[in-house]
């Protein structure tokens, strides 16, 4: 009767036992000898948890430093700044002593700061290279990606794009903002050369970015388990498989315009300088062209991770699994198409008929998801675990996100709210409260996988109402803020505007201490969470039911077998809904059950 | 298209209090109305979809959540006309929105021929305006600096004067970067470049001040790109279009210069340092420079020599502790008489000793 375990009889996985048994049964966790050995082992890894871990280390840290500089921009913009007939300055935090016009510098350096670190050193690489490289290859039933010292590599060249940032930070910063925008950015600082190291970084990141994209396609085509057909791939596999195509398609094309932008400033070439006959619009096209496609790149494994969520926490086979399968690759397809978005104001009227045509498109597949998801809830067995919490918070965030869209899709409102708090709160909502909402779910629904530990589950849900509460404080009163005309990257307003952005500051500092109290519950859980079983949520994916907690070195004993989809949550026999504790009931000949 | 005037009650009458939520006033065109209606449906759209798809999940998530001993119940995985019908109908009502969206942006760009034509000219950090009989902005065009609105520098904005109820189109371009040329009133914006022109249209209903700002990231200053849209009677526009601004004073056109050609973005007058090197005291001291020998302003003919220079080959002497950062002018630009004005003006802002500093 028990057909969802190749290696066991009856569907509970081996626990890799600490410190006895064979070699080869040892956690990845188990240090290799002393400190110094420990530490080498680590940094020549090829092993995708270990690089996993690492890059989750390193994305987690490039968070915090986006966040200071985040803090710091709320901080400035809490009042704006007056100055009185005598030339006294007020209201103005980032002025050190000198003019406003040196405060509004530094605001203009700390924003692209911002910007450049979420954007190229945070979230481009964060849930494919930390959750994705550790659990794609436990997902499709692997020993490893497809190529594992491509996968260091690609952890190195993140570390050598990520030293040139903070050379160009140590010496400054740059005040292009993170979209780099010509004229600006090739006449700003032009004697200095930390613009040119900022775009460096920029172009090296791209690198890390290809190798994983590159390893993820070559691993989900080659390496799954026998029986694991396409359509009983998990649907995180799908979202990251879909991410990784984005990855490897869009990101030469900002490694050529970046190239392109360093050689119009130090050799004045111009290709998009209109003192040299160039044009400043073809940056934009080059830069959207990679930067559209890469909003994708941050939002499909969000996806990824709430489909895995909600169909765990709500023991409930998705719903409707090929048309979320598909809509990842539709969106990865369509995101190709419709850069010109960003371009309403900038690029000819025609061009901008067509992609607001092309950008209610995308718009459909984006819906049928979370329209899924909702349905996937319906006569499920939910558990208000943290990752459900994140994943329903979710639902909310990116909802909102998606939906203000199409404000900024049709033509005539979005030439009101182009480059406006609108566009701002927008781009939020998905980033932050898609993306960001969904990674931290995900690193809870994981966490135990990962480290072998169990978290605090009341820490960790007050930390979800923070972050929730103060995610919407910030970002919901910039949309009324936009509406009302207040442009972005603005280093002070109209007084008009004060109380929204008083608002949006404390919204600001709430969220920052909800987000400690995830760190927090994070380094208890490691110093004092309790044991975790192989399978705490009583998920049905590999990763949980064939791998142990956390998983040895080589992922498996044996191969797995795959004999069904990744959600048969309905073929569950109701009275082992304990967890980690499933067995399946036969399946039928020549049919599989699942989906 | 409807382009009679609404009555000041009539238009508050019109407004519904979710569109004083979100915006507070109406909008001061006919097609910045049209665009505000249009914004109200999608909320509305928005709003209603929002409360479906959400509500449904959490009704769902309580309804179905986890207690001892009730399994999952069995249910459908998948129903293809449901999922049909959840495709289809978002994309009918998205296909009206991008024609609403189409149909209204073309009405915002395309001017009638009719329309009185205004040239806008984006700086770092200013905005200048020429009418169509050559008229710039004049000495009252500015907005008094001790009126402190929460944007910083205490600067003079330039006030740009344009009739109610008559089509006004704005040419517009640039000397440096990419600017955006905003007015939040007409729900209206586009980009300003240097390497070509972009025009839009508006008309705007009542009379009053409205703002206008830079929404492009322009750089330092960026924040107080701002301008002011002062919409007047078609009369007083005539009048204002026609009246003269040439200067007899050399010291007063300069200063009317000072703030008309944007100079003011960069430089003081009153000592403190900005992106350029303050005015004050300029004449009969001896300034400093990272790439020439320095010179010593003390004689008519070097001083004269060297703001000329300074204005139309910036960059050949650059005063120590700034930047390259000054454009270059051309004679069709700021011409003789021009030059002679801002001259006088900043001789007339102070004289050091000589050899002083």
């Amino acid at each position: 009767m028990a057909t969802i375990s190749g290696s066991s009889g009856h569907g509970v996985p081996h626990h890799g036992g600490h410190g006895h048994g064979h070699d080869h049964d040892v956690s990845y966790l188990h240090p290799k000898g002393g400190f110094a050995a420990v530490v080498w082992d680590w940094m020549t890894t090829v092993d995708h948890k270990k690089i996993g871990v690492m890059y989750l280390v390193a994305i987690l840290f490039m968070f915090f430093l986006g966040g200071v500089a985040a803090l710091a921009v709320r901080m400035e913009l809490f009042y704006p700044t007056h100055v009185d007939a005598a030339g006294a300055v007020t209201g103005q935090l980032l002025n050190v002593g000198e003019t406003w016009a040196k405060g509004n510098e530094t605001y203009n350096r700390i924003f692209t700061l911002h910007g450049i670190i979420m954007v190229f050193l945070f979230i481009v690489p964060s849930v494919p290279a930390s959750l994705g490289n550790f659990l794609l290859p436990l997902m499709i039933g692997a020993k490893d990606v497809a190529f594992p010292r491509l996968n260091l590599a690609s952890w190195y060249v993140y570390l050598f794009g990520s030293v040139f940032a903070i050379v160009s930070i140590i010496q400054g910063g740059v005040d292009t903002g993170w979209t780099f925008y010509t004229p600006y950015s090739t006449m700003t600082d032009a004697q200095h050369w930390n613009v040119v190291w900022m775009i460096t970084a920029a172009f090296i990141l791209g690198f890390s970015s290809i190798f994983t994209g590159l390893n993820f396609v070559v691993t989900v085509h080659k390496l799954r388990a026998p029986g694991m057909g396409w359509f009983d791939m998990p649907l995180f596999v799908w979202g990251i498989y879909a991410t990784a195509i984005i990855q490897v398609l869009a990101t030469p094309v900002i490694g050529i315009t970046l190239l392109l932008l360093i050689f119009e400033r130090l050799f004045h070439i111009g290709i998009f300088d209109p003192r040299m006959g160039g044009d400043p619009v073809l940056f934009q096209h080059f830069f959207w062209f990679y930067s559209h496609p890469v909003v994708y790149v941050m939002i499909l494994p969000g996806f990824a991770i709430i489909s895995e969520v909600i169909t765990t926490h709500a023991r409930k086979n998705i719903f409707g699994y090929r048309a979320v399968a598909f809509s990842s690759i539709a969106i990865a397809g369509i995101a190709f198409i419709v850069w010109g978005h960003h371009m309403f104001t900038s690029q000819g009227e025609v061009a901008s008929v067509i992609f607001s045509a092309l950008t209610f498109l995308v718009a459909v597949p984006t819906a049928v998801k979370v329209f899924n998801w909702t349905a996937t809830l319906y006569k499920g067995s939910i558990a208000f675990t943290t990752p459900m919490l994140y994943a329903l918070g979710f639902l909310f965030t990116f909802s909102i996100g998606g939906l203000t869209g199409l404000f900024l899709g049709a033509l005539a409102t979005d030439l009101h709210l182009h480059d406006t708090y609108f566009v701002v709160a927008h781009f939020h909502y998905v980033m932050m409260g898609g993306t960001v909402i969904a990674f931290i779910g995900g690193i809870h629904h994981w966490w135990p996988k990962m480290f072998g530990k169990m978290y605090s589950e009341l820490w960790a849900k007050i930390g979800f109402f923070l972050v929730f509460i103060g995610f919407n404080m910030t970002f919901f009163p910039q949309f009324i803020l936009g509406t009302q005309g207040m442009p972005r990257r603005y280093a002070t307003y109209l007084d008009q505007y004060t109380f929204l952005h008083q608002l949006s500051t404390i919204g600001s500092l709430v969220l920052a201490v909800g987000l400690f109290t995830h760190l927090f519950v994070f380094v208890h859980s490691l110093v004092a969470g309790k044991k975790a079983p192989p399978n705490p949520w009583g998920s049905l994916t590999l990763e949980w039911t064939h791998a142990a907690s956390p998983p040895i070195e080589h992922n498996f004993h044996h191969e797995p077998l795959v004999t069904h989809g990744a959600y048969p949550y309905d073929d569950v026999l109701p009275a082992q809904t304990k967890p980690g504790e499933f067995i399946l009931p036969p399946p039928i000949p020549g049919k599989r059950s699942g989906h | 298209m409807d382009h009679t005037m609404p009555t000041i009650p009539n238009v508050l009458a019109q407004q519904s209090w979710a569109h004083r939520l979100w915006f507070r006033e109406r909008a001061n065109t006919t097609f910045g109305q049209g665009s505000d209606d249009l914004y109200m449906f999608i909320f509305w759209v928005c709003v209603v979809s929002f409360v479906i798809v959400i509500g449904l999940a959490y009704y769902f998530a309580w309804k179905y959540r986890r207690r001892p001993g009730v399994p999952t119940q069995r249910s459908p995985s998948h129903n293809t006309p449901l999922e049909l019908a959840w495709s289809i109908v978002p994309l009918l009502i998205m296909v009206f929105i991008f024609f609403k969206g189409f149909h209204l942006y073309i009405n915002k760009l395309a001017a009638p021929g009719d329309a009185e034509v205004i040239r806008i000219t984006g700086q770092r950090w200013n905005w200048s305006a020429v009418y169509d009989n050559g008229r710039e902005l004049g000495p009252e065009d500015f907005t008094d600096p001790e009126n402190d609105r929460g944007l910083a520098g205490n600067k003079a904005s330039p006030i740009i004067t344009v009739p109610a109820g008559r089509p006004v189109k704005f040419m517009m371009t640039s000397t440096d970067v990419i600017h955006s040329f905003y007015i939040p009133s007409a729900r209206l914006k586009l980009d300003v470049f240097p390497n070509r022109y972009t025009s839009f249209w508006i008309q705007p209903m009542e009379v009053g001040d409205y703002e206008i700002f830079c929404a492009e990231y322009c750089g330092q200053d960026h924040s107080e790109m701002n301008a002011v849209l002062r919409v007047v009677p078609p009369a007083e526009f005539i009048e204002h279009k026609n009246s003269e601004i040439d200067i007899e004073d050399e010291v007063e056109r300069g200063r009317y210069l000072w703030r008309a050609k944007g100079c003011a973005a960069c430089h003081t007058l009153d000592g403190t340092a900005s992106t350029g090197p303050t005015w004050l005291g300029l004449y009969g001291a001896t300034r400093q420079f990272t790439n020439a020998p320095p010179l010593a302003l003390t004689d008519d003919e070097t001083f004269f020599n060297y703001i000329r220079e300074s204005v139309y080959d910036p960059n050949v002497r650059i005063v120590q502790g700034y930047g390259a950062q000054m454009p270059a002018y051309t004679g069709a630009q700021i011409d003789q008489r021009q030059l002679e004005g801002i001259i006088a003006f900043i001789k007339s802002l102070g004289q050091q000793p000589a050899g002083g500093q």
